[in-house]
Parts: C-alpha cells; structure tokens; sequence
C-alpha cells in the first residue's frame, strides 16, 4: 500500500495551486472552515455568498467533480446523521408528523443551517487539501505553534503508517491462516493478538528508529526535503480576506 | 459520532474548548518526556502511525456493523498518558484536516474528548482500578477494558454537553442521546483494549507503562482523584438510569414530543421539577447506591481475576 491516493490531484497545475503555497492553503483550509462552521444562525444570504465562493474554489482549484462527490460522501454521514435528529429534537411549532415523531419547524431550520454549514467546511477543507501533498501539509504545520512531540509524530505517522499497515496485513494473514473459521470472540481474540503485536513491534521500531536518527546527528528537529515554492502571498491573502469578509457579512446580517 | 463535526459548536463553545486544548497539549509537552526516554519522537510517531494502522482493523460485531479501536486508553497504558494523550492529538488532527472525520472550528473540542478523556482520564481510571483490585496480568486487561468503557461514555458525556452549550439542543437531550450512543460503541472500545492490553502484558508485561518505575510507586493523588471523578460520573449516570427509567423515558418522550404538544416543551420541565422537589433526597439515596454498587462491582470483577504475578519481565 502507498500514499499515492492521497495525493493524486496534487501534481496538477490549477488556479489555486500556481498562486499559493501550501502553508498558505493550509490557512486558507483552516479559516474557510472557521468562516463557514462557526457561521452564525439565521445568516443565509453570507452562507449563500460562501456557497458561491466554494464552487468557485472547485474550479480553481480543477477538481474533477466526481471526485469531490466521492470524498465527500464519505464524510458527509458523519455529520448528516446526527443532523438528522434535531427536527425531533430542537423544542417548537410542529411542522409535519413522521410516525409517533413530531418534527418543529425551528428544529428542521437548525438541521438545513448545520448540513449546510457543515457541507462547505468539509468542501472547502477537502478542495485544498485534495491538491496538497501530504507531505507538504505536513511541513505547512511546522510553520503553526504545536508542540514539537505533536509535530515529528505526525510527520513519522505519515512515514510510517503504511509500512505498519502491510506488518499488520502479513501477521494477519498468517493468523488467519492459523485461526481458520472461529467463533466470533475467538476471531476477536485472535485479532487482538495481532493488533498486540503491531504495538510491540511499532514500540521496538521507535526505538531502532530513535537510535539511527540520533547516530545521524538528530536533535529533535525534523529537517523538510523540500523547500517550499516561492510564491507572493498577495493572492492567499485576497482570498482569506475575502472569506473574512463573508464571515462578518454574517454577523452583520443577523446583527441587523 | 465520537468527532464533532463543523457547523455543531458555537463560536463561544469552539474558542474556549480550542484555547483549553492548546493548554493542555502544551503541559502534555513538557510532561511526556517523564515515562520516555529523552526526545522520544520516533517513539510517538511510530505510536501514532500504529493507531492509524489499527483503526482501519475492522472488528465484526452483529448484523453487518463492525467496530475498531479509538485507542485513548490503549496507547495511554503502554506509553504513558502525556504521551499518549500527544498520540491521540496528532491523530485527532490528522483525521479532521486529511479525512474530514470531525471538524476543524471543533478542533479543541474533539482534542479534549478524544485525547483529554480518552487517554488522561482513561488512564487515571485504570490506574485508580489497579490500585483499588491490585495487580495482576489479567486485572490489567480488566481495568484497561473498564477505563476504556468508561472513558468513551466520557466522550459522549463531553460531546452532548459542548453541543448542548452551543445550542444545538437542549443539554439534557444532547447529553442523554451522546452519553447512549457512546454506552453501546463503548463496549466495543473496551471489549478490543482489554484483549490487546491482556494478549500484550503476556507477550511483553515490560511494554506495559504501569511496570515501569517511574510509574511504579503507585498512582499520585491527583491521579486517583480524577479516575474516581470520572467512575463517578459514569456510574451516576448508570444508576439515574437504572433508578429512574420509566420517569426519564417519560421525560424524553415528552423533550421529544410524543406528549401532549398543548402544554407547550417550556412548560414541562417546570412542572416535572415541581414534582419533583418531594422526592429528591430518595433520588440522592438511589443515586449513591447506584454509584457505591457499580464501584463495588466494578472493583469486584477486576479483583476476581486470579492473580498471576506480573513479576517476571
């Protein structure tokens, strides 16, 4: 297994690519979200606005659209479905029966503002993200103020998460071939064991690992392989400003 | 729905969580290097790609469905909870910004959930259960099993009262609904951690943290506070459940709107509560009962396993 999945949309020339870099995408990823989650209530037309921005951010950013449904179907029934039980739950004027269940109106408003909310963070975090790199998101984050033990395990949990992934398919493969047809808890057990193993073994490659990047003079600091690409950043800086500014529409709409 | 998506918290409820989060992730920076050795990265990487690794194991449960690993407690007994809990946040990270499981402006909120009460508190409960059972290879697996129960029911607790806030619902409907989800997938959580903690303190019991030395004086007070605090959270919530079924199914029919509608939701928890007040001290009872029962329990299974030693390395 590779990394190449996460990363093919990555090497395309686009719009949005050529004008930013990724630690700019990073905070462009990172406020879109802010702007769109934390919207307030009631302001639809700023959410309307955001909607347009997104889309447009589909196009720059040369997304095949297909795709973009596929990786968002992915994450949307993890929003949707809670989502989906505010109509029950939020107190107010009935709006229609479903069953035994009484939907209110103010309930079924609250459930279309968060899936609405809630699809344009995931769109927008998934455009940019889609056309970075792993790796270079991970040297965007180095730029952002997290413990250095947060940082180096993100970026050895990248390097390495494949390589545990086939330890774990070989051990598995094995204990199946052992295991043979068992019974629910002896099936669990034995996949237990093998997770057990993977621990013992990610524990002892640590510290191989921990070893060999001392003896190659490792202080603690995780060197990038790549600089990043030099690049104004007047154009990340339109684009942020524009998403702030949707954002206080907002507020200023429902102020109002 | 143990990562709160974008688009559910407030901005109130997301600045705070976000600014508690980066305390504690910063504290938990200096603390880590306690139970590791020295610049421990490559240690803590490898952790954190073997969660991701685990996470994607599908563990079959009925009908279909399937579970697998969250991880808190596992990675907070075998390489300490500051780690751990730094593990946890690199992987809560990764998963909002590259899988969009969970969002972003819910950052800090999932952090504290998932990290915070999975492998702090989580491993808090399982040190103050040793230390209440004694040790043994077995009564580790217990008290790794019932930490991870107990903390993922944390988790929903945590969740439905940061939804709640934000005004998504009402609190007790939030926590109610959260706090159940999280008592079925619970079980999964503790059910898998137990049997990795048990099948690893038997291959490799040096691997487990609680053998360590530096760990090995027995748990701080700090430590057994927070474990019985969360016991106690959980147990209580078990018990108002037990003690009180057909009056709260009652209570959430009528939050819900099966009652009748003319009353108005606003007007019922006043009522409900006046009917109360007669009753409180006989709920209090139930309530400590409840609590002193599940302790009980809890501290008897784990006692029951028979001791084998955990001394030979």
């Amino acid at each position: 297994m590779g990394f190449a999945h996460l990363d093919r949309y990555a090497h395309r020339d686009s719009w949005l690519n050529s004008r930013t870099t990724p630690s700019q995408r990073l905070w462009i990823a990172v406020v879109a979200a802010f702007a769109a989650g934390l919207m307030p209530p009631g302001a639809w037309r700023a959410l309307a606005v955001l909607a347009v921005v997104v889309v447009a951010g589909v196009a720059a950013a040369r997304i095949p659209a297909g795709t973009l449904a596929r990786r968002l179907a992915h994450a949307i029934p993890f929003f949707l479905l809670p989502a989906l039980t505010l109509p029950f739950s939020v107190p107010g004027e009935t709006a229609f029966e479903f069953g035994p269940l009484r939907a209110t109106g103010p309930g079924l408003v609250k459930c279309a503002e968060i899936v609405v909310r809630a699809t344009l963070a995931v769109s927008a975090v998934t455009i940019v993200v889609s056309i970075t790199r792993a790796a270079d998101l991970l040297n965007a984050l180095d730029a952002v103020p997290l413990p250095r033990l947060v940082k180096s395990s993100l970026a050895l949990g990248y390097r390495y998460v494949y390589v545990l992934n086939d330890e774990y398919e070989q051990t598995s493969r094995a204990m199946r071939s052992r295991v043979g047809r068992a019974s629910k808890f002896r099936l669990w057990r034995a996949k237990a064991s093998v997770l057990a193993n993977l621990f013992s073994r990610a524990h002892h490659r640590g510290m191989r690992i921990h070893a060999a990047m001392l003896s190659r003079g490792y202080t603690g600091q995780l060197p990038a392989l790549r600089s990043a690409p030099r690049i104004s950043p007047a154009w990340s800086a339109a684009i942020l400003a524009l998403l702030v500014a949707v954002w206080l529409g907002g507020v200023i709409e429902v102020r109002r | 729905m143990a990562h709160i998506p974008d688009g559910f918290l407030s901005a109130t409820v997301s600045a705070t969580t976000l600014a508690s989060a980066v305390a504690v992730t910063a504290y938990a920076a200096r603390r880590a290097g306690d139970g590791l050795d020295e610049r421990a990265g490559p240690t803590l990487g490898l952790a954190t790609a073997a969660v991701f690794a685990a996470q994607t194991v599908n563990f079959p449960v009925a009908a279909g469905t399937s579970g697998h690993l969250l991880g808190g407690v596992l990675v907070a007994v075998i390489f300490g909870p500051w780690a751990g809990f730094l593990v946890m946040t690199a992987v809560v990270i990764v998963q909002a910004l590259i899988f969009a499981d969970g969002g972003l402006t819910a950052l800090g909120a999932n952090i504290l959930n998932i990290a915070g009460l999975g492998a702090l508190v989580g491993y808090a409960i399982y040190r103050t259960l040793i230390g209440l059972a004694g040790d043994g290879l077995r009564r580790r697996g217990l008290a790794a099993a019932a930490a991870a129960y107990v903390a993922t029911v944390l988790t929903g607790v945590a969740a439905g009262i940061e939804l709640g806030f934000s005004g998504i619902a009402p609190t007790r409907i939030a926590v109610g609904a959260m706090a159940g989800v999280h008592a079925i997938i619970g079980f999964a959580e503790g059910t898998i951690t137990g049997l990795i903690v048990w099948s690893l303190v038997r291959k490799r019991p040096d691997l487990v943290y609680g053998r360590r030395a530096a760990a090995r004086a027995g748990p701080s007070r700090l430590v057994v506070l927070a474990g019985l605090g969360g016991l106690a959270i959980v147990a209580g919530l078990l018990s108002l459940v037990a003690s009180a079924a057909p009056d709260s199914l009652e209570r959430v029919a009528s939050d819900l709107g099966f009652a009748d509608a003319a009353t108005g939701p606003n007007a019922a928890p006043i009522a409900d509560y006046s009917a109360w007040l007669p009753g409180v001290a006989g709920r209090l009872l139930a309530l400590v009962l409840g609590i002193a029962l599940v302790f009980a329990g809890v501290a008897a299974i784990v006692r029951a396993a028979p001791k084998r030693s955990a001394s030979e390395g």
